[in-house]
């Protein structure tokens, strides 16, 4: 463990290091840019304009399904996030200014937890994400984007969009949500609580989709969502009740080592981009014959979103928690008890959508 | 205010909110998060001005149909047990200590006052997944 007296000496230096590595960051992306083909793709997420800067194929391959639903033509003005990896660009990263023990829980960096200039690297998927608040841009990289894990795709880039929609009073939660007629139900809870399964059924009966983990709310009032992955992660069980999904699945060749990847947004084509949160659903498995709505409380929200909002993503903290106390209260919140009967439940549920 | 250590929330590491008969609150350096029930949101109510045992005790008394020396061993109990959990700190009362609320108009039956505690954060981190990956690293699955 690093001792506390080279702890706080890092942290004073940490500033000028960053930048430093930043720019000579930047500048192998410059590098790559010349050295493979390069694409541009605007987004916009919750409203706010974004711009990936892809250098070369392979980054893109396996970003770009999970954002693809929020493409728009015009060209963005606000944030620009350049992408690239060393496997295919043969350009290397500059040397980090941090050591390995700086690396902190959820990939956060000792020393670039907040203020203007954000650090993750994350071990398990080894991207790395920089985030520059004041210029409007961030970086991401890759050793092989070949090799970026099944969960990223999913859901790529996830604490960069944290930051920046943060930045702008949004909040990132982790939550499933459907809707219709822009009015569409949150469902959280902690994993096995039947989110995602709840979700897919009602994509299958024709509602649709905003996310199965993660969603940009804002607090408002009124409380408002938006999608920001187009994908779904299905587990061995939800394939049982659900074995058409199987035929979508991007990664049915490795189920023994992933849980199912489907892009909701390619198979069925409906999403839902924003909409009005009409609901807050908080599902768990009853394994009785049928299912039920009951009411609950704003506290009972706060219980089942806050943790597992909070706790996934960095620098997470009072501004956090505080929003998240604004959206418990933003909406009517009901328990959904889930039976048996799965094929009712979009019908259970579509009163609460109704125009 | 009476003598005696005054307590105050623990404001660096911990993050509460009050919803009606509730308060939710985590305490960021463990992950851990806590639920108060009826009679912990009296005594919170009062810790968050800066709050005595006695103070603490004269909230219970003011929501809950309650003898005063119940009241009081409740308070002393409830208030060691959330020091001891990191969510409140010994210090001096604030400044500009505010008034307590009023208290309701038909006092409840006493039940002391509790804390929930949620400690299963390894589920809640399956979020991450990071937690997916075992120290061979990606791509080899948990056993």
């Amino acid at each position: 463990m690093q001792s506390p007296e080279r702890g706080a000496t890092h942290d004073t230096i940490d500033a000028t290091r960053g930048r430093t590595f930043l720019e000579a960051a930047f500048r192998a992306w410059e590098d790559a840019s010349q050295r493979t083909p390069s694409t541009v793709e605007h987004v916009r997420l919750a409203g706010q304009d974004a711009t990936l800067h892809f250098a070369g194929h392979a980054m893109r391959e396996a970003i770009w399904p999970s954002l693809e639903h929020a493409a728009v033509t015009s060209e963005a003005r606000g944030f620009h996030v350049h992408l690239f990896d060393s496997t295919e660009s043969g350009v290397a990263m500059p040397p980090p200014p941090w050591e390995h023990e700086d690396l902190l829980a959820r990939g956060e960096v000792k020393g670039y937890r907040e203020g203007a200039l954000r650090f993750t690297y994350n071990l398990g998927s080894g991207v790395l994400l920089a985030y520059d608040a004041d210029a409007h841009r961030a970086l991401v990289w890759t050793r092989d984007a070949r090799a970026i894990p099944y969960y990223e795709t999913a859901c790529p880039l996830r604490p960069l969009w944290a930051w920046w929609l943060g930045d702008r009073g949004l909040q990132i939660v982790h939550a499933a949500a459907v809707g219709r007629n822009g009015r569409g139900l949150l469902l959280t809870g902690k994993g096995f609580s039947g989110k995602s399964t709840t979700a897919l059924l009602c994509v299958e009966a024709g509602w649709s989709y905003a996310g199965d983990n993660n969603l940009v709310l804002d607090p408002g009032p009124p409380l408002r969502g938006s999608a920001l992955y187009a994908s779904a992660t299905v587990r061995p069980g939800t394939l049982e009740r659900m074995p058409k999904l199987a035929e979508h699945l991007a990664n049915e060749e490795r189920l023994d080592l992933e849980k199912g990847l489907l892009f909701v947004g390619r198979t069925w084509g409906r999403m839902l981009p924003d909409f009005e949160v009409a609901a807050i659903l908080l599902p768990h498995v009853t394994g009785e014959p049928t299912s039920r709505l009951e009411p609950a409380t704003a506290a009972a929200c706060m219980a089942a979103l806050a943790p597992s909002s909070l706790l996934p993503l960095p620098g997470a903290a009072h501004a956090t928690f505080t929003r998240l106390a604004a959206i418990s209260r933003g909406a009517p919140v009901y328990t959904l008890a889930l039976g048996e009967d799965v094929g009712s439940i979009p019908a259970l549920l579509a009163p609460l959508v109704e125009v | 205010m009476e003598n005696g250590p005054c307590y105050v929330p623990n404001q660096r590491d911990v993050a509460h909110e009050a919803f009606d008969a509730e308060v939710i609150l985590i305490h960021f350096p463990s992950g851990h998060y806590f639920r108060l029930d009826e009679g912990g949101t009296a005594v919170w109510a009062a810790v968050s001005r800066g709050a005595t045992a006695s103070d603490a005790a004269a909230a219970l008394a003011a929501a809950f149909e309650v003898e005063a020396a119940t009241a009081e061993a409740a308070a002393a109990t409830f208030l060691a047990d959330l020091e001891k959990r990191g969510l409140v700190l010994v210090g001096e009362p604030p400044a500009d200590r505010p008034a307590p609320a009023e208290p309701p108009a038909k006092r409840a039956a006493f039940q002391p006052p509790t804390i929930e505690e949620f400690a299963d954060l390894q589920e809640l981190f399956l979020v991450d997944p990071i937690h997916e990956v075992d120290e061979a690293g990606w791509p080899h699955a948990k056993p």
